[in-house]
């Protein structure tokens, strides 16, 4: 709750005209209706006293009828352009949210604490900010609308007979009760078991797809069906209840609407025959009655969505805050030095490096000392799982240590304003990303602005240039979901091309020829080394191919580095893979 | 998804051309969607009508209120005309008032349960074709097909649910509502008559620009989800080019397009409901005045000779909204039908391509099955295999029976993976013959052949679940033991210690929390738990693991080979060091190399 009103708030903050000028539109039309509903049931009755006094007195007409045609204008146009003004203004503030929210999730993730969680669930989250909608549009309109409108109807109905105002009133406030206890806890356990049977539905189908070879030779198709199916019955069965929920919502309102009538008449009947009332008002109390439950008619259609949208407010506040705090820390660290790389000093430093994935879990690196000077090259050995890939994602600020100190051309990573790290190093290796877009865009992740010639030339470099100039498209080739089209040898090569567009100081390269073979494993170690001679190289690798022009081999074992003498002893070939 | 939406687009162009045509046909042309739509909730129309019927019946019970009530007024007004007691009146009311309630209830509890039923059986058929599929088949993003299984098919109930019974109703209760006014005046009935169907008009002329402005914001919702899950998955690499800002403008650029696109369709939409809203406030303000200058004595034509009474006019005022309201329901939930529709459509593409795939003739699953041999030869014979016009197997020959470790090496896209998955079942083959026990494959039924061997994929797959769980996918009967014993038999045994909870731990989708190479290797663990397989298929095992870890695997499917034929695709020189039996694969051409100098050179 208190997360929705603050997104409230923060609309309020972005688009404050949108937001006041839309509750006093919504307000305009809504009154509208309701008093040319009264104006006409009054102006009825009065014609039909004046008429049965036989034109004695004088009854003003056309005032009244002017009122009718005046209050069926506003009531047209008015909602059009409450509509339009209040929906703009609110999907320009989710798109902002949307990037607010992928901030988070970034900051998020580099702290380490979603890396367990996959893409999949991520982009529920996102969907969340869709949810949102709702909050001002079905929300906050309808409610604030319904409550001041109903609030003036009461005053203006005072006058004429307390009593019967006081019945109307009872009635909305009973009617608003219902709604309100509809979206109240056991929808919350209802929304929270759909999002848990929509998630456990995605998850089976998408391992029904993915993993139908494996499935179909260890047989468990029929399991993984089966399990799809439950997720399906459960999913059916939320949804079912949530339906029927909102169309008893409607017939509330609908039956509320009858029971106002006929009550607020039996009491405005009875202040008439009181004396309290006049008579040509009994008609007026009638239509009003009819008319004010239209109001809360767009409230109980979005009943059912009240716990949806509470909790998706508090995933997006949670990510907001990250993403903010984020951004403050960028800040922070806008102004530091820019790092200087000199011959003979270390371009890069680290002390006493501790990490464990978990306060609980083993330490993957006990105490590593690591120096690097400026234009070496250090390779990293080690058996798979000692923690190589680790030390480089630490490097990259992708992974925090618990505790050492960190030195990129004498200035502090913790401290270093983002973009300076990122033009001194960059990683390239075991996880290559391709996005699902043109070649050249793919290029351009590293540099915006980089010219087609710029982008041949690292295509060259990488090796891929007759790969691309064979594609009809050339560099407007468009590349699939996890880079479609492009074989993994391929895809490497392409990350590679992307880094040396970077021409970054210090080059990390992390299983560089991993599942590579052996011809172009060779091709893309000479395109690697001929990008970044006389630059400051950090290999990660086991594979003794990658060995051959290291000024210093390192073996990474039982969370700490040792240095080994070159040329290499046999007992340390064995271990590689020599291919 | 562009392709698709093009389609759409021209669709809806010639749904345009067809409503300007001058010559009524009928008839016009529905796209695929809509036709399934059509078909697959044929079995719970009639339930929905029946919900329908209900709900207008107590729809049209407000006649009898709003009679009451006016007759209530009209009776205090004017003592000496028609009337009725106040306190009965409200009474009658209130009891119909009950009634209406239960009768709406009823009605939307059948509906909502039609609608239920309905997804619920095509959720259910989507699943088995999806796992009647042969696995080779090319299918689009598994997040695109789970997307169409959890959210589209949910958009059909609403339409089920909410539009039909609505539809269904509009056909019966304006009607009545007009016949109860022309008793009392035909003038009003006649005012709403003309304004009544001018809004299904109007709204069908702006429906077809909603449907084309609809499938645009459908697209560009699809694009944005798309963008971000692509985003998502390479946060990594944009933290490392530092390209994450740019990303979030890019999604800030895409949000300002689907806002465009969206308000585009709302805009519609909104200017649909102010016709409503025109149509409804004029005939609210001509019913009162004409009642007015009638009860005034100024007019006097629409009743049938006498003067209209205060109780007839007073009637005909509030019937007038609740002739509107089903038309304005219609209009809200006239975006279900779009939903539910641009849904089928996708639904459609989708189950048109499971069933081209549906390819049953590779193995016969149900014809006779003969039991599948304890022992025997897996020979192929002649064997060419091509992908659309590239040829990739050419009349291969092959004969695995005794234990022993063959190997298949090439360069990658030499069609080692072709083989492996032509000998799984998985893909048809053009010409030639893969037997087994000296019966073709087809003898034993697809899945029983398929479930008798053990594979080490290129990419394995882990599940959503416990390593035990994934590990028993190869044995049920497994017991910790005998899985600890085949995950130190790969090479992984050190996963227990790793992971919390040991056999108990979770992994995650895509299993995550394992390196590559842990992967492959747990794979490793999994087929050698198939113990009665008649063969172990394994392709490139030993890539991405190093030097150490891959003489482990290599030891370990040396040893599964004393047991039975062990078949490994790989260019890997230590695997086909300790091989028994080498082929190459070259150009589609399997070439025996039993003299091992030939590949020295």
């Amino acid at each position: 709750m208190r997360s929705s009103l603050r997104i409230i708030w923060l609309l309020q903050k972005e688009e404050p005209l949108a937001f006041w000028g839309g509750l006093f539109l919504a307000f305009l039309p809504a009154a509208a209706g309701i008093a040319l509903l009264a104006v006409s049931g009054y102006f009825i009755t009065a014609t039909a006293l004046a008429g049965l006094s036989a034109g004695a007195v004088a009854f003003n007409t056309s005032s009244a009828a002017s009122c009718i045609r005046l209050y069926a204008s506003m009531r047209i146009f008015g909602r059009y352009i409450e509509r339009v003004i209040t929906h703009d203004a609110t999907f320009r503030f989710l798109a902002n949210l949307r990037s607010g929210v992928f901030r988070g999730l970034v900051a998020r993730e580099s702290n380490g604490t979603l890396s367990q969680r996959s893409a999949t669930a991520l982009s529920r989250v996102v969907s969340d900010v869709d949810q949102l909608d709702g909050l001002f549009l079905r929300l906050v309109v309808p409610l604030a609308s319904a409550t001041i409108i109903t609030g003036l109807t009461l005053v203006i109905l005072w006058q004429y007979s307390p009593m019967a105002s006081i019945a109307l009133g009872a009635v909305q406030a009973a009617g608003l009760t219902i709604l309100a206890k509809s979206g109240g806890h056991r929808q919350k356990a209802q929304a929270r078991k759909l999002n848990a049977a929509r998630d456990a539905l995605r998850v089976r189908v998408s391992d029904l797809v993915r993993g139908r070879r494996d499935l179909s030779v260890f047989g468990g198709l029929e399991q993984q069906r089966v399990a799809a199916l439950k997720a399906v019955n459960q999913l059916d069965d939320v949804q079912e209840q949530n339906e029927l929920t909102d169309m008893r919502n409607q017939a509330v309102v609908s039956t509320m609407s009858q029971v106002m009538v006929a009550v607020t008449f039996l009491f405005a009947a009875y202040s008439y025959q009181q004396g309290q009332m006049e008579l040509k008002h009994i008609a007026l109390f009638a239509f009003v009655a009819l008319a004010l439950p239209e109001l809360l008619i767009s409230l109980a259609n979005s009943a059912g969505s009240w716990s949806k949208m509470s909790g998706a407010a508090d995933r997006v506040r949670s990510l907001l805050t990250v993403g903010q705090d984020s951004e403050a820390l960028q800040n922070a660290r806008s102004n530091s030095e820019t790092p200087s790389f000199e011959v003979g000093k270390d371009a890069l430093n680290l002390k006493d490096i501790h990490f464990a994935y978990t306060p609980k879990a083993a330490a993957i690196l006990d105490g590593v000392d690591l120096a690097l000077p400026t234009g070496s090259r250090t390779v990293v050995i080690g058996p798979s799982g000692a923690g190589k890939s680790t030390l480089a994602a630490i490097v990259a600020r992708l992974q925090t240590p618990q505790s050492g100190a960190i030195q990129i051309g004498g200035v502090e990573l913790g401290g270093m304003a983002e973009d300076k790290l990122r033009a001194a190093l960059t990683v390239v290796g075991q996880r290559t990303q391709i996005f699902h877009s043109t070649i050249a865009e793919n290029l351009r992740v590293a540099r915006e602005e980089a010219t087609d010639a710029e982008l041949w030339e690292a295509l060259s470099h990488a090796g891929l240039k007759e790969l691309v100039e064979g594609r009809q498209e050339k560099l407007e080739t468009h590349l699939g979901e996890g880079g479609l089209g492009l074989s993994g040898g391929e895809g490497r090569r392409l990350a590679l091309a992307r880094a040396y567009l970077r021409n970054p100081e210090i080059w990390v390269a992390d299983e560089l020829t991993e599942g590579l073979d052996h011809a172009t494993a060779d091709k893309v170690l000479a395109s690697f080394r001929a990008m970044t001679r006389g630059k400051t190289v950090l290999m990660v690798s086991h594979r003794a191919s990658e060995l051959e022009g290291a000024d210093r081999v390192l073996v990474l074992e039982d969370g700490k580095l040792g240095e080994v003498t070159l040329p290499l002893s046999d007992e340390i070939k064995g271990r590689l893979r020599d291919d | 998804m562009t392709e698709n939406l093009a389609n759409v687009t021209e669709l809806s162009d010639a749904d345009v051309a067809e409503a300007n045509a001058p010559a009524k046909k009928r008839g016009r042309k529905k796209s695929a969607g809509q036709v399934w739509l059509q078909d697959a909730v044929r079995p719970e129309m009639k339930l929905v009508k029946r919900g329908a019927m209900l709900q207008g019946l107590s729809e049209l019970l407000w006649i009898p209120q709003a009679a009451l009530l006016a007759l209530a007024i009209a009776g205090l007004i004017d003592p000496h005309g028609p009337g009725l007691d106040p306190f009965y009146a409200t009474a009658s009311i209130l009891i119909l008032a009950v009634i209406r309630h239960f009768l709406r209830i009823r009605g939307g509890e059948i509906a909502v349960r039609a609608a239920s039923k309905a997804r619920h059986r095509l959720e259910t058929s989507l699943l088995s074709n999806l796992t009647n599929l042969s696995p080779a088949t090319e299918l689009p993003a598994s997040g695109k097909i789970a997307s169409i299984a959890v959210e589209h098919i949910q958009a059909i109930g609403p339409y089920l649910g909410r539009f039909l019974p609505i539809q269904a109703r509009l056909s019966l209760v304006p009607l009545i509502l007009i016949a109860s006014v022309a008793y009392v005046s035909w003038f009003a009935a006649l005012c709403l008559l003309i304004f009544g169907p001018l809004v299904p008009v109007f709204m069908a002329i702006v429906g077809i620009r909603a449907k084309k402005a609809s499938d645009r914001q459908l697209g560009v919702l699809a694009d944005m989800g798309g963008l971000l899950l692509d985003r998502l998955r390479g946060m990594e690499t944009l933290r490392l080019f530092g390209a994450v800002k740019r990303s979030e403008d890019d999604i800030r650029k895409l949000g300002g397009d689907f806002r465009t696109s969206t308000m585009r369709v709302l805009r519609i939409a909104f200017l649909s409901s102010t016709a409503l809203e025109l149509f409804s406030a004029a005939a609210i303000a001509i019913t009162a005045i004409y009642v007015g200058f009638s009860l005034l004595g100024e007019w006097s034509f629409g009743a049938y000779g006498s003067p209209l009474t205060l109780a007839g006019g007073l009637f005909v005022l509030m019937i007038v909204p609740e002739y509107f309201a089903p038309l304005r329901a219609f209009a809200a939930a006239y975006h279900d039908r779009a939903a539910g529709i641009a849904a089928a459509d996708h639904i459609v593409e989708l189950q048109k391509q499971l069933e081209d795939d549906g390819q049953e003739d590779i193995i016969g699953t149900g014809r006779d099955v003969v039991p599948l041999p304890a022992t025997g030869a897996l020979t192929i014979r002649n064997l060419s295999v091509s992908r659309g016009h590239r040829k990739i197997l050419a009349d291969v020959n092959l004969s695995l029976g005794e234990p022993e470790l063959v190997v298949v090496k090439g360069p990658s896209g030499t069609g080692k993976s072709t083989l492996m998955d032509c000998i799984l079942g998985f893909l048809p083959a053009d010409q030639g013959q893969i037997a087994y026990g000296g019966l073709p494959l087809t003898s034993y039924g697809l899945t029983n052949w398929q479930q008798s061997i053990s594979v080490l994929s290129q990419n394995p797959e882990l599940f959503h679940g416990t390593l035990r769980a994934n590990l028993r996918r190869a044995d049920q009967a497994a017991d910790d033991a005998t899985l600890t014993q085949a995950l130190k038999l790969a090479a992984v045994d050190e996963l227990l210690a790793k992971i919390p909870g040991g056999l108990s731990g979770q992994i995650g989708e895509d299993g995550k929390g394992l390196s590559l190479g842990e992967r492959r290797r747990f794979a490793l663990a999994r087929a050698a738990l198939r113990e009665d397989a008649r063969l172990i298929i394994a392709d490139e095992p030993t890539a991405d693991l190093d030097g150490a870890t891959a003489q482990k695997v290599v030891a370990a499917l040396k040893k599964l080979a004393h047991n039975k034929p062990v078949l490994v695709a790989t260019h890997d020189p230590r695997v086909v060091g300790s091989a028994d039996r080498v082929l190459t694969l070259k150009e589609g051409v399997l070439v025996d190399l039993n003299e091992r100098e030939g590949e020295e050179q």
